[in-house]
């Protein structure tokens, strides 16, 4: 079972992240407030638009400019290790993510991390993979699998630390429509807080709650069913500079 | 991407001899051959060696064509070394240099074959721990070969692609167009493993 939620909250507060670049300063994030406490919470935008610098910051892999993020209580810039045993993070493309050579091998390196001992590693790595649905391919090269099998893979890579928060970034981009059906359907089994980057809207409408991100600013916060159309509308028709559905 | 020649080979479950051997049995099994061929005269051993091993890997299950695999992409390298000390050295000469190799690649892959890569880690991991002495850490050091096992068909394999890239364009691929994004991707797959280790609490 993953760690309790406790005070389970993901907090950005007044969060602005910037980027050097050849042509000046990028803001990614600009002055972001957000506490996200639900089960669910799904954040969609064009490309460029900051969902993948949000999520990376509740793991620590981006650090603010300015500004504070906590996970569960846990400021990230003062204490990234905890952060990260109770952030799992999902990266779109497994390839990435996977570091060993097999998919037992690789979330036996989670499990190794987690200071699971040596002789309960294999038998452990294989349940989970079996949970997943991907028992049978567990010692077949990484590079055999499908895309949907490798994200299987590295989803259970990340399960295996039993984290409190799952943080998955566009985690159906690289899918076919049955693997992510498969998936979803894991998703929705799973007792984890989720917080899900995706241009699948039919991901997003499962969450109780959606964030807009556009250019590095939050343009909107709340139920799918009210900012999802509003998103598709600004998609087509164009962004304002601060709308609330 | 593509996996890329398989240089090592990787582990495939088995229940022979080798495969049941325990780490410490194969481990020094590697320092005598390594003993035979450093200490030995001339070609005689390091051929024997390979005929020898290739034996026992291929009742391993390594079969013809993955032997094949592991030491085609060798080939160039072993033959302008083989034209190098022949026409330095002479012919006996050339045979032991190139086929001392040819054993340790053999070596490799049915190590490779027959040991499941966590085992592996800690057979590394119990070799370095007296790096602790100096405060360095051991866990590193073996994930560190464990990365490079992993990342040397990613690489190879990743030039490939760039290779096909290049001719899809109507261009010859010769080393020099190569070079910078072959250097990029590189870098790039390097900050992506950092990254997802990072992510994974190995920092």
């Amino acid at each position: 079972m993953p760690a309790t939620l406790g005070a389970a909250a993901l907090v950005c507060s007044r969060v602005t992240v910037r980027a050097p670049t050849a042509s000046g300063e990028l803001t990614l994030l600009r002055d972001l407030e957000v506490r996200l406490d639900e089960q669910r919470v799904a954040v969609v935008g064009l490309n460029g638009s900051g969902k993948s610098t949000l999520l990376r910051l509740f793991n620590g892999l981006v650090r603010p400019s300015s500004g504070t993020v906590t996970v569960h209580g846990t400021d990230v810039a003062r204490d990234v290790r905890a952060a990260r045993r109770q952030v799992g993070f999902v990266f779109t493309d497994p390839l990435s993510q996977l570091v060993m050579p097999t998919p037992v091998e690789d979330v036996e390196l989670s499990l190794r991390g987690a200071g699971v001992p040596r002789g309960r590693r294999r038998s452990a790595a294989l349940e989970l993979l079996e949970r997943v649905g991907i028992g049978h391919r567990a010692e077949h090269s990484i590079y055999d699998l499908s895309g949907g099998e490798r994200q299987l893979a590295a989803f259970a890579a990340v399960l295996a630390v039993e984290p409190a928060v799952l943080v998955l970034d566009e985690p159906t981009t690289l899918l076919d429509l049955r693997n992510r059906g498969r998936l979803m359907g894991l998703l929705d089994g799973l007792p984890h807080q989720l917080l899900v980057s995706t241009h699948d809207l039919g991901l997003a409408a499962t969450a109780p709650r959606v964030l807009v991100l556009h250019e590095g600013t939050l343009v909107a916060d709340g139920p799918p069913e009210d900012v999802l159309p509003a998103y598709e509308q600004w998609c087509a028709h164009g962004f304002p500079q601060e709308a609330r559905p | 991407m593509s996996r890329g020649p398989d240089l090592f080979g990787s582990y495939s479950p088995g229940t022979g001899l080798l495969h049941r051997a325990s780490l410490r049995v194969k481990g020094l099994g590697i320092v005598v051959v390594t003993l035979a061929v450093v200490l030995s005269p001339s070609w005689p051993v390091p051929t024997a060696l390979t005929v020898a091993l290739m034996i026992a890997g291929s009742a391993a299950g390594i079969g013809v064509r993955e032997w094949w695999r592991g030491l085609a992409p060798a080939l160039p390298v072993l033959l302008l070394l083989a034209v190098y000390h022949v026409l330095t050295a002479g012919p006996a000469q050339a045979a032991d240099v190139v086929l001392t190799i040819v054993v340790f690649l053999v070596v490799t892959r049915g190590l490779m074959h027959t040991t499941p890569l966590p085992e592996l880690l800690d057979g590394v991991v119990w070799l370095c721990s007296p790096v602790r002495l100096v405060g360095a850490d051991p866990e590193r050091i073996g994930l560190a070969i464990s990365l490079m096992l992993r990342s040397i068909p990613f690489i190879v394999g990743a030039v490939g692609e760039l290779r096909d890239a290049v001719r899809a364009r109507g261009l010859r691929p010769n080393p020099v167009r190569l070079v910078t994004p072959a250097v990029i991707s590189t870098v790039a797959y390097a900050q992506r493993t950092g990254e997802a280790l990072a992510a994974r609490g190995f920092d």
